[in-house]
């Protein structure tokens, strides 16, 4: 696999290694094997249980794999579970579950559908494992009223809510059997977890569902500008299943490579969308971490079963070893157990379609194909693998033009130290220390706008947020002052490219001690050895004397006097800061 | 003065970044057999967006 990135460096990727080296390297002569699989009776990874408490939905969307429209799969129907159904299926799960804690997710459908179900299947299992056991509700988020979020937060539920992004986007396909569209009772549940709960649970993953890529940056950008999604990052983001109902095309290398590069583009100049951040981490997630080392002999065939960690168990208390396969791979049933025959015969015949096909395939280790795919006819395979190799390689394209343009290392806030300070990154664990440094009544007094902002938890958050984009585009860095390490106060600058400013703040307790001196003239060089800028300004009350004590032992000089403040300027051409 | 400053290494060497996760030989039989899992399994566990609670992998 061989690409060129926009510099006009030429990479290639080798199967054997796993590595990406420069230059046009060919090693298409190595020949793949895979071990064949072994007869399994076991699945003892098996932890995770996907529940379908109903095949019932309240919505139609247009791409649901439950539409009618894929070839072996249910359309939506009224079959649901019953209490004594979960009862049984609990009993399956202590029979199978090898290790603890157990996690049961439940799905449909729309499992909330059928609430009450979902509340007695919690407290059961609550009943039955204690803490045991994790929950989690895969949602169309339409059904999520106050007090049931309320409940399930309550319960410690994780919710993984679908949202297809703002209005237009997600009302173009997530919408009723009449048509309407799903997205504003989605923003009101979002809204009210973010205005009650979210500070304290974390457990909400987004899933959006991303028709076409033409769409990504219009979405992203409304993401952002959107009060209540521009709390959130989406999870994950998926296309559609192939469907061959209708037409699987093979794609095409430049009008894809055209579009990602577009896409790229956008990201680097909007590092802050989320919605492009999830989606740019997810392309490079495999590159970014695979494992680099040689291979020599034939390897396992990379499938679930018997490795499987989770199993799925539908609405007719069938299993399957996934949720994501059509219904006529079902592997047995809660009442007769996992027919193992089926299961082996299951993994042989996708071992026997991979056998030869991957042999001198370039993505063979990155393959995203898996058992589901034993469905599928030898003329689709080939659609598939087309497509498979060819966005492997758009992903290293990416990842390797992603590397050239320093997107891959995130900046950092540069740790800086002193005789008796450090000043490095501010993080979420401070936020109670930097609320007392707000609510000083001289830090509100000589710092008002800032700490207008600052009266909450989330409008701390909001300023940490603020800086990270500040540093992602050289604008501004915010260190944190410790002492040990206790956070003792914060120096921070802003819009070094327009108007470089420094300000400051330390807790009471720590004043007139020398630490703001240190910080901020070990700030100050920083700013200017990296050359990030030649000068830096601020305003200080004129009754603020420790903060001018502080600047002009700095090497800041009075540029103007106003009326009710100094303000300073440091220029870079001073040889030598002053010491105390 | 005593002042040390730690900055972030410049990206000049780009092969180190393309293959940061080197496998030692002691190592690489736990590294064969993790090929065993399935792409989704894979993706799961490399995930960093969830709670690390597992998103029920849709």
């Amino acid at each position: 696999m061989n690409i060129t990135t926009l510099h006009n460096n030429s990479y290639s990727y080798l199967r054997q290694t796993n590595e990406i080296v420069q230059g046009v390297v060919d090693d298409s002569r190595y020949a793949w094997t895979f071990t064949p699989p072994s007869e399994f009776s076991s699945m003892p990874e098996v932890y995770m249980f996907i529940i379908a408490t109903t095949e019932q939905c309240n919505l139609r969307c247009t791409y649901c794999c439950y539409s009618g429209e894929y070839e072996g799969n249910h359309s939506h129907n009224s079959r649901t579970l019953c209490e004594g159904d979960i009862q049984a299926i609990y009993d399956f799960i202590d029979k199978t579950a090898k290790t603890k804690p157990i996690r049961i997710s439940f799905y449909g459908g729309e499992p909330l559908v059928n609430y009450p179900l979902v509340q007695y299947a919690i407290q059961a299992g609550q009943q039955r494992w204690e803490d045991d056991v994790t929950f989690s509700v895969s949602t169309n988020g339409t059904l999520l009223t106050e007090e049931r979020i309320d409940w399930l937060v309550n319960n410690g539920v994780e919710l993984a809510i679908s949202i297809d992004g703002t209005q237009p986007f997600h009302d173009a396909y997530r919408v009723d059997a009449k048509g309407n569209g799903s997205y504003t009772k989605v923003r009101n549940a979002l809204a009210y977890l973010h205005n009650n709960t979210f500070n304290q649970y974390p457990k909400v993953v987004l899933m959006m569902t991303l028709p076409s890529v033409s769409t990504l940056i219009p979405i992203a950008q409304a993401w952002h500008k959107d009060e209540v999604l521009q709390h959130y990052a989406p999870t994950h983001i998926s296309g559609l299943t192939p469907n061959f109902f209708q037409v699987v095309a093979k794609e095409d290398w430049e009008t894809l490579k055209a579009q990602y590069i577009q896409l790229l583009d956008a990201y680097e100049q909007h590092p802050e969308w989320s919605v492009l951040q999830t989606f740019f981490d997810e392309i490079v997630s495999y590159w970014k971490n695979r494992p680099v080392f040689e291979v020599s002999e034939s390897t396992p065939l990379s499938t679930c079963m018997p490795v499987n960690t989770k199993l799925y168990i539908d609405a007719t208390l069938q299993l399957a070893v996934c949720e994501k396969f059509n219904d006529r791979f079902r592997i047995g049933s809660i009442n007769d157990g996992i027919d193992w025959q089926k299961a082996n015969e299951m993994t042989k015949e996708y071992y026997r379609k991979r056998k030869n096909r991957c042999t001198y395939c370039p993505a063979v280790r990155m393959c995203n194909m898996c058992l589901t795919s034993i469905a599928y006819t030898d003329d689709q395979w080939d659609t598939l693998c087309h497509n498979e190799r060819l966005y492997h390689k758009l992903h290293m394209f990416l990842f390797c033009e992603m590397a050239e343009r320093s997107m891959l290392t995130k900046p950092s806030v540069p740790t800086l130290q002193s005789e008796h300070c450090t000043l490095n990154e501010i993080e979420r664990k401070d936020i109670s220390a930097l609320r007392s440094i707000f609510s000083d009544a001289d830090t509100q007094r000589y710092l008002p706008y800032l700490c207008d902002i600052a009266q909450t938890n989330d409008g701390i958050k909001q300023i940490l947020k603020s800086f990270r984009t500040y540093l992602s585009k050289n604008e501004g860095i915010l260190w944190g002052i410790r002492k040990h390490d206790t956070l003792i106060g914060f120096v921070a600058t802003i819009d070094l490219s327009t108007n470089p400013t420094i300000f400051f703040a330390m807790h009471p307790k720590y004043r007139n001690q020398g630490y703001m001196q240190e910080s901020v003239r070990l700030a100050t060089q920083y700013i200017c050895d990296t050359k990030l800028t030649n000068e830096l300004h601020t305003e200080v009350d004129l009754n603020n004397i420790a903060s001018q004590k502080v600047l002009e032992r700095c090497g800041y000089k009075v540029k103007e006097e106003q009326s009710l403040r100094f303000l300073y300027c440091y220029q870079n051409y001073n040889t030598e800061l002053q010491t105390s | 003065m005593n002042t040390q400053t730690i900055v972030l290494p410049a990206n000049d060497n780009i092969l180190a970044i393309l293959n940061f996760n080197k496998i030692a030989n002691d190592l690489k039989r736990e590294a064969v057999k993790a090929m065993g899992m399935a792409a989704c399994q894979a993706r799961c566990l490399r995930c960093e967006h969830c709670s690390a609670q597992r998103c029920g992998n849709r």
